[in-house]
């Protein structure tokens, strides 16, 4: 092939193939860089992913905090479960559903497991029964003693159970919100503050964005087919242990128990002699001032 | 004779140059066949080396998915990306490798996983975070305080170059460092001293986003786009469950010329005092925490079944009138309230007699507007009168200590061949003892609470105690307070016990900042309080 080329032509053809590759090199990582190129704001999420995602089935995220989170481990979690007015559930113990429990009420959960609710006595709907889960996937760390008072509070709704028994899936991820950077409102005595995302956003890290996730409820309209056996006792995830908390007592509950003091006076004062070495309180006390807050800012020994 | 040489090739030509010094033709090889096979041999090497750089080039498009940006119609549709697909199918690889244990602090939830083949997240997340500044024209350095105290400034928080301030947040990590895993020791990444996550990103604009962003926020925008969904910074400590208030945050805060203070960020508490030379001066105090945790909950609703078809409405029910219609008569008999015979009260204590040793003079306050007397949550010396007991410290670090100790539970503990680390304690005594004479002025601003912990509703008191502690007068007092996002303070509730004027201004995060002009002297030895209420959020 090359007998009938001169060699000039052969030089510039090589020098024609050289620039031709030259160019596809060129050209070549142009087209990377710019496959590559990802804005600088949004090159944390393109580059990384979640850990955890909300499609997960129920357990594997408290699994996986288990591991990530030795201390979690066997770590008792106090929940408040609360509902609408008239609603009672049920928690799965020793392979069945215990007896009802009013809302609200207050459980001390395990952290890392699953638990399988019955949900009855929907107002307008008597025979509907509903089979939420709870999954606990992180605890709070409340001061010593005082567990009980600061519950993570997981409400389900009107609006929770309405679209659970038209057939969708409800799923809430309960996030502690971080005091720091919470917004400014008021929120005493209201239901809990809801933000609800669409079907194709991550919930799951939605909420981590705005706090630390805590909890899990996914509500369905499915129902059990099974009552008994392996499949039932999956249902019911294994029936992990739970314990009922006591509400903090007022003072009907007190009176009910019988440990409020009763104290009987008598209808008439028993007059009684004053001594003379006991002085009166009503009385000014002879050589004191009079009690009070005088001008020098500090208590004194008078009123 | 050179027409019996092939036509493309004069071996005269190349004889001289290159080929005969090299001696690479064999001595039976023919000119024309040599330089054939070396033409063969260039054109095979070129073609090899231009093939090895397009496939060292080449990316798999299945590797570029993940780093594309979703388009347009994705965000609006809000289809799931290409990241939300892979994370979905990676879920099994990512659980492998979060059994893997971690030097790094993992309490967020949905840190990002490190080590991946094509994870570079984390660390590179935490580096490439956009950095606010304050612009050099809104702070310049010679608008600081020449009397600014050595100790209120860090130097990794200011470059005296640039004339900036970085706030909390601020990465000064290098790349070395961070692949060795090391970190500085000013680096907060380890909740060591502060947060590593910026306290109100809001504030500093670190949440906002150019446009796309669904939520709305408040603050300039970054230069940085960013996607669907305002990316968090990273971060390495869990968030709050306290609600924090007092001491003074980085960045510290500062004094004009004009005497206008810059830096003040929420939960901020300092004083401002001009001593008897003319120099201004700030000092921060102690911080309080309240255990006050606050819930939320996102909501997300997914149809099990999904169809197209549309179902016309079959039947229709027409609302019909009231069929019969009952007048309401009036009540025929009415029963009138009785009145209470008895009532119970609960007697409260009306005098309480003791007897005290009478406190000296000078340590009396002037309870000019003070109306109520101590508060329980008062009872300490310090608040009193002004003299810390030995017990005062430790009262005073209960809230703190609670919050460092449920803060550090994720930290790092390392175990070296089955041996725990220890604490080495010297027991040999300082010899040499350096003397510092306290000399000129110097206040002194302590702060507690009523309440430890508190629910969402409850009213938390706050009092503020400032000495002098100094050896000269100070005048011009300035107490600010800048209150936390969750406190909201309860206009009318505020006490001083020397004259001063009050002024509230909201902050940034929807509070308010406090303020109390102290127009009296106050002398060594010296000192008042102020007092106030908030309300929990």
């Amino acid at each position: 092939m090359f007998r009938h080329v001169s060699f000039p032509m052969l030089v510039l053809g090589w020098v024609a193939f050289i620039a031709i590759c030259a160019l596809a090199i060129l050209l070549g990582n142009v087209a990377m860089a710019q496959s590559a190129y990802v804005p600088s704001g949004s090159q944390a999420p393109s580059r990384s992913r979640s850990l955890f995602d909300d499609e997960m089935a129920p357990g594997v995220i408290g699994a996986i905090q288990l591991q990530r989170k030795p201390q979690l481990r066997g770590a008792w979690q106090a929940v408040e479960v609360r509902g609408p007015k008239g609603v009672k559930f049920n928690l799965a113990e020793a392979g069945q559903f215990a007896p009802d429990m009013p809302t609200p009420a207050r459980l001390g959960l395990l952290v890392g497991a699953v638990y399988r609710l019955r949900l009855t006595g929907v107002e307008g709907q008597p025979d509907l029964e509903l089979f939420p889960t709870i999954e606990i996937i992180d605890k709070t760390c409340p001061p010593a003693e005082r567990e009980h008072r600061f519950p993570i509070p997981i409400e389900i709704d009107e609006m929770d159970i309405a679209d659970a028994a038209k057939g969708e899936m409800v799923m809430r991820v309960i996030y502690l919100e971080d005091s720091q950077v919470a917004e400014p409102v008021d929120t005493s005595n209201r239901p809990q503050r809801v933000l609800d995302v669409s079907a194709q956003q991550n919930a799951l890290r939605t909420a981590d964005q705005l706090g630390r996730p805590v909890a899990i409820l996914r509500m369905g309209s499915r129902v059990p087919n099974v009552t008994e056996g392996q499949d039932w006792l999956e249902f019911l995830y294994g029936c992990p242990p739970w314990t009922t908390l006591k509400p903090i007592p007022t003072k009907q509950m007190l009176i009910d128990e019988g440990r409020w003091p009763i104290i009987e006076y008598p209808e008439q004062p028993i007059p009684r002699e004053p001594s003379p070495n006991q002085p009166l309180l009503n009385q000014p006390l002879p050589n004191q001032p009079n009690v009070g807050l005088t001008n020098s800012g500090s208590i004194s020994d008078q009123r | 004779m050179y027409n019996k040489q092939p036509m493309y090739l004069k071996p005269l030509y190349l004889k001289p140059l290159c080929l005969k010094p090299l001696c690479l033709k064999p001595t039976n090889m023919a000119w024309g066949s040599f330089q054939r096979n070396l033409a063969g041999c260039c054109t095979a090497l070129l073609i090899f080396t231009c093939s090895g750089c397009f496939l060292g080039n080449y990316v798999p498009p299945t590797s570029v998915a993940h780093n594309r940006k979703p388009s347009a119609s994705q965000l609006a549709a809000g289809q799931p990306t290409a990241n939300q697909v892979s994370a979905s199918q990676s879920a099994q690889g990512n659980l492998t490798h979060a059994q893997q244990p971690t030097n790094e602090p993992t309490t967020a939830l949905a840190s990002y996983s490190q080590g991946d083949s094509y994870s570079q997240g984390g660390p590179a997340s935490m580096q490439e975070a956009p950095v606010t500044r304050y612009s050099p024209a809104q702070i310049s350095p010679a608008q600081y305080s020449p009397n600014m105290q050595a100790g209120m400034a860090p130097q990794s928080s200011m470059t005296p170059q640039a004339g900036v301030i970085q706030p909390v947040g601020a990465i000064h990590q290098t790349g070395a460092m961070q692949q060795a895993g090391q970190h500085e020791p000013s680096c907060s990444c380890c909740n060591r001293g502060q947060a590593y996550r910026p306290l109100f990103p809001h504030r500093f604009g670190l949440l906002a986003c150019k446009s796309g962003c669904p939520t709305p926020h408040d603050g300039p925008c970054p230069e940085q786009a960013c996607g669907p969904e305002c990316e968090p910074q990273a971060r390495c400590v869990d968030p709050q469950e306290y609600i924090f208030d007092g001491g003074d945050h980085d960045p510290p805060v500062r004094l004009r010329e004009d005497l206008s203070q810059t830096g003040l960020d929420p939960e901020d508490t300092v004083i401002q005092y001009t001593t008897k030379g003319g120099v201004t001066e700030v000092q921060a105090g102690c911080r309080v925490a309240i255990y006050s945790p606050r819930f939320g909950s996102v909501r997300k609703r997914t149809a099990t079944v999904q169809s197209d078809l549309a179902l016309r409405p079959q039947t229709a029910d027409l609302p019909t009138g009231p069929g019969l219609i009952k007048e309401k008569l009036p009540p025929i008999q009415v029963m009138a309230p009785v009145k209470v015979n008895s009532k119970d009260a609960v007697r409260v204590v009306e005098a309480f007699r003791d007897r005290q040793r009478p406190l000296p003079s000078e340590l009396v306050l002037p309870m000019a507007v003070i109306s109520d007397a101590f508060k329980p949550y008062e009872d300490l010396d310090i608040i009193r009168n002004g003299n810390i007991r030995t017990t005062d410290p430790a009262k005073l670090a209960i809230a703190s200590a609670a919050a460092r100790i449920w803060a550090n539970v994720d930290e790092l503990q390392v175990l070296i061949d089955g041996q725990e680390a220890a604490e080495i304690v010297d027991l040999k005594q300082a010899r040499e003892y350096t003397l510092y004479e306290l000399k000129g002025a110097r206040v002194r601003i302590c702060k507690v609470a009523s309440e430890q912990v508190a629910n969402p509703g409850d009213t938390v008191s706050f009092t503020i105690r400032y000495d002098n502690i100094g050896e000269q007068p100070v005048s011009n007092l300035v107490i600010t307070d800048s209150l936390a996002p969750r406190l909201e303070y309860i206009d009318a509730t505020q006490q001083s016990s020397l004259p001063a004027r009050f002024s509230t201004t909201p902050n940034d995060v929807g509070s308010a900042v406090l303020r109390w002009e102290i127009d009296q002297e106050v002398k060594p030895g010296e000192g008042g309080f102020v007092r106030f209420d908030t309300k929990v959020r």
